[in-house]
């Protein structure tokens, strides 16, 4: 159980760690292709959504994906 | 017809019903959790006299002891104490041990004087000293005859306590002891800071026990599970200087659930 | 009803809102510090963060899961449910003050990775006293993450309301652990009857409140339940007040049919933007609002109006004499539906 747990932290981290990456694109680009309100909108609100990027970034991939 | 008010949220203002409700409903919970607050802070579980001088170095000079625990024997108003030294954060200060060794020429810890800088950690009974700078905390190195330890055996004997990590015990952390302290004072232990048995009489601890092996060596691994949690333990008790150690013949630890004002309730046996 | 994203609106009442919850923030931490050196001056200045932020996250969990109910026995409180996300995220700020501390004092400068730690250092997992109740605080932490970070309306129109709304929900689930995390955690040190019972009287007040207002939405709504047939009876013009709405359940959907300037009009009773119960809601400017968050939407074709896209089923109906008969079928979101004149208004 202790590895499982170990490798499960680990996974967990490198999940954080691609949606850290995922998401500064997303704000800068990502979520404009998704919807069209992103477009335009100040600084601050492309702030907003990062943490959010950070931990749904598989969903928003999938999202981007499918509407390709 | 309909003369109701009606609410919409992304007007600038609200009709006076709702600013009603809205004072309400934020009076009601401020008084809520101020009567909590009070209430909270009143019935708390005091907190036991312990200090860490973070911030502050303090130089100790005396005679360096490596059983049962790593140590430095010094005067403190005017009494001579054995201060144990731990590491920087969770860890043991052996490495530090190893140095004064290296440095020490082959000769005896009865043969030398030792001065270490570090941070005190310390409660009305006990003190010990974290070497926060590692190697940097040995400070002077000189010679000086010292007499051996001074051991008595005590017996074998049952003693019911909680095995605590000393470092946060003694004062880095408050409480440190129980289940919201365990798994700190489960990698406390597992870095190498030696397990101590803290004896609780009513409201306050009133002894204390290093916990070693039936041959004085250190338990770290075997104890984890034990840690933070009532124990019983049986052993040879032994009486170093101003310490107490007792020297468990590890399988035969066991567990045992009670509250710290009543009797003993439970026994689960271990192994 | 974003066209283009704002990052937090603020309006006036907004702002007061907000100004409350930092009272309520400050007014505990204040006590709590100050009571803390005057009672306790031996407690360590991390013990007094880390429990002052616990509480006060515990605390304020309770107020935000009262909120719901409490607006549906007295609509006057839905001021307090539209700010709602506001006070969530300053109670996840204060859960993630207090688990970020809680991992930094008790599992960082060891000889394991700190998160690993808050897993592995306590292995009883077989135990229920010795359970490892700060796993059950981190799964809790994490769910309270994913709500305050996707409480932008962006996420809500991204993720669709149903996935947004059942994320959402998990709030329950949150509250569960937390109560099993406080009673295995800081109960099992702080071994004060009064505060087990405090503890115990947040959980029936909670639970009790959300009872009775199922209850009493579940007595509310009328049942039909007839989809083969192509008109059902609903219910009688007069039961529903001008401007306002009858909620009847059809075919398992609830409908919501409304009363205006001598009409009638039927459309689903689910908001597209949180599933709001649009036949709570009032006719205002001509447009069905949503007693939740002001969306709108047109009775005759259940369409926000331009530029919004929101858009909800509509159902044909028919008035005899005083009887209002409902299709049961639900014809596709935002399809228009001439709406029924009553006969004498």
């Amino acid at each position: 159980m202790t590895n499982f747990i170990s490798i499960a932290v680990d996974v967990f981290f490198v999940y954080l760690l691609i949606g850290l990456l995922f998401s500064a694109w997303f704000a800068l680009a990502g979520a404009r292709k998704l919807d069209n309100g992103v477009s335009g909108t100040p600084w601050h609100f492309k702030l907003i959504i990062i943490p959010g990027a950070v931990l749904l970034w598989i969903i928003l991939l999938l999202k981007l994906i499918r509407k390709r | 017809m309909d003369n109701e008010e009606f609410y919409i949220g992304w007007q600038e203002g609200a009709a006076s019903g709702y600013k009603k409700a809205r004072k309400w409903f934020f009076i009601s919970s401020i008084l809520l959790l101020v009567m909590f607050g009070i209430t909270y802070l009143l019935v708390e579980q005091k907190f036991v006299e312990s200090y860490f001088d973070y911030g502050n170095l303090t130089e100790l000079t005396g005679q360096i002891v490596d059983y049962p625990v790593f140590g430095v024997k010094t005067e403190q108003h005017g009494e001579i104490m054995t201060v144990p030294l731990v590491g920087f954060g969770k860890f043991d200060a052996l490495p530090v041990l190893e140095e004064i060794r290296n440095r020490s020429n082959g000769k005896r810890f009865t043969e030398i004087e030792v001065t270490l800088r570090g941070t005190v950690i310390y409660n009305k009974t006990k003190m010990w000293m974290e070497l926060t700078e590692g190697n940097e905390s040995i400070v002077a190195i000189s010679e000086r005859e010292f007499s051996d330890q001074n051991i008595s055996q005590r017996g074998s004997q049952t003693i019911a306590g909680e095995i605590v990590d000393p470092k946060c015990f003694f004062g880095v952390m408050n409480p440190a002891y129980n289940k919201i302290h365990r798994s700190c004072a489960i990698r406390c232990i597992s870095g190498g800071i030696p397990p101590v048995l803290a004896i609780r009489d009513g409201e306050r601890y009133s002894d204390y026990y290093f916990v070693t092996d039936e041959k004085g060596e250190p338990i770290n691994e075997a104890v984890l599970q034990f840690v933070g949690t009532p124990v019983k333990l049986s052993g040879a008790v032994e009486k170093v200087d101003d310490w107490k150690v007792i020297k468990v013949s590890s399988p035969f630890m066991s567990t045992i659930q009670y509250n710290y004002t009543t009797e003993i309730t439970h026994c689960l046996s271990y192994k | 009803m974003s066209v283009s994203y704002t990052s937090i609106l603020w309006n006036k009442q907004k702002k007061a809102y907000d100004i409350g919850i930092v009272i309520c923030v400050l007014s505990f931490t204040t006590l709590f510090f100050v009571g803390h050196s005057v009672l306790h001056p031996n407690a360590t200045f991390e013990t007094i963060l880390i429990r002052n932020f616990g509480l006060l996250a515990f605390l304020l969990l309770h107020l935000i899961l009262i909120i719901g109910p409490l607006a549906r026995l007295n609509p006057k409180f839905l001021i307090i449910l539209y700010n709602r996300r506001h006070l969530g995220v300053t109670m996840f700020l204060m859960a993630a003050i207090h688990g970020v501390f809680s991992i930094l004092n008790f599992h960082s400068l060891g000889d394991t990775n700190p998160l690993k730690s808050v897993f592995l250092s306590n292995l009883q997992y077989n135990s229920l006293i010795n359970f490892p109740f700060q796993v059950l605080g981190f799964f809790a932490l994490v769910i309270l993450a994913l709500m305050a970070t996707t409480s932008h309306d962006f996420w809500l129109k991204n993720l669709g309301p149903r996935v947004w709304k059942s994320l959402h929900m998990m709030v329950y689930l949150a509250y569960a652990m937390i109560i099993l995390h406080v009673v295995l955690g800081a109960l099992q040190n702080e071994t004060s009857p009064i505060l087990s019972g405090i503890v115990l009287l947040g959980f029936l007040v909670i639970a009790s409140l959300h009872i009775v207002t199922g209850l009493k939405e579940g007595s509310n709504d009328m049942a039909i339940d007839d989809a083969k047939s192509d008109f059902v009876r609903a219910c009688n013009t007069s039961e529903i007040k001008e401007n306002r709405a009858k909620i009847v359940t059809v075919s398992g959907e609830r409908v919501a049919i409304f009363k205006y300037e001598g009409k009638l009009s039927a459309v689903n009773n689910f908001c597209r933007h949180q599933g709001g119960p649009l036949g709570e809601g009032k006719i205002i400017d001509g447009c069905i609002t949503c007693p939740w968050h002001g969306y709108q939407y047109r009775p005759e074709d259940g369409q926000s109006p331009p530029p919004f896209t929101e858009k909800v089923e509509t159902y044909h109906l028919k008035v005899e004499g005083d009887e209002v008969w409902i299709d049961p079928k639900p014809l596709p979101e935002g399809t228009l539906v001439q709406p029924v004149t009553i006969n004498n208004g």
